[in-house]
């Protein structure tokens, strides 16, 4: 007898019960990865990363009845954690053309590596996204177009960009494949 | 050329992508944020029985039965012997701890 709910029985239990235990144990499997795509995609700034983070799950919690496990649920909460990050960013791009600064990594966490927050700064949100779910996350190329929305052939070019421009950083800053 | 850029973008991002981070109370404050949920279905169901046993408990005559069991209890409660108030007791506290297991059993199964 399986011992693990399986996530559709606990979406099942939200969704039908409004069993918050069930929820909380849908947050306690997947705060980490949901947190380490907002660390990584704000730079490293894990107070900006735990709010975009907290509006994912309560976006989720407030539209469960929606899931129709057409996806894992996995992949349908990275889905909304792109959608947050979208508004995020569209949302500070009008503060931006008020008060601009560029964008530089956040050194909040010394244990991780700032080598990939810098590589990460040089890039477009959207190509910083595709590289993070690829490259963090390991998502393969139609996962990475399910979630964000963006075509399979504009997440490649998004992927060869990126790669390229942070190829080409770490080369110059002398950082070379061991 | 490109292989070889990738062969160094995924050595500095293998760190990154095994990564796991702590809850340090993150669970704690998202369960606390959670808006009240209505669950129409929920409602539905339970506004559906309660309608349903008022509808039996006026088709029965409900507070007749009611007032001859009562009446019948009270009248007869002194004449019982001990074993048989005991029994009353034991039943309803089996019965309050049936109830409270199978909503600790329902919570709990959800955490696993």
């Amino acid at each position: 007898m399986a011992t693990k709910l399986t996530d559709l029985s606990l979406v099942a239990q939200v969704a039908v019960f409004g069993n918050k235990r069930a929820f909380d144990e849908l947050v306690r499997r997947y705060q980490s990865p949901v947190r380490r795509f907002f660390q990584n995609l704000t730079l490293g700034d894990e107070q900006l990363s735990d709010d975009l983070a907290q509006d994912t799950f309560i976006k989720a919690y407030m539209n469960i009845g929606k899931f129709r496990a057409m996806a894992s649920f996995h992949t349908w909460l990275m889905r909304i954690a792109y959608n947050v990050f979208y508004d995020y960013t569209r949302s500070r791009k009008l503060t931006d053309d008020i008060d601009h600064q560029p964008e530089t990594p956040v050194q909040q966490n010394p244990t991780l590596k700032m080598d990939v927050y810098a590589a990460l700064a040089l890039l477009k949100p959207d190509e910083r996204t595709c590289i993070t779910l690829q490259l963090i996350d390991g998502y393969d190329i139609t996962k990475i177009a399910e979630i964000t929305g963006i075509k399979e052939g504009t997440v490649k070019s998004h992927l060869s960009r990126g790669k390229e421009k942070m190829a080409t950083y770490l080369k110059k800053n002398g950082y070379e494949r061991r | 050329m490109k292989e070889d850029n990738d062969l160094l973008l995924q050595q500095l991002f293998s760190e990154a992508a095994q990564q796991k981070i702590e809850d340090n109370g993150f669970i704690e404050r998202v369960m606390h944020r959670l808006p009240l949920r209505v669950n129409w279905f929920t409602r539905l169901w339970t506004a559906f029985c309660i309608l349903v046993a008022l509808l039996l408990f006026t088709l029965f005559h409900g507070w007749e039965l009611l007032a001859v069991q009562l009446e019948v209890l009270i009248r007869t409660l002194p004449t019982e012997p001990l074993s048989g108030r005991l029994v009353m007791v034991v039943t309803v506290f089996i019965g309050l701890l049936i109830a409270g297991a199978s909503e600790f059993i329902s919570s709990e199964t959800a955490r696993r």
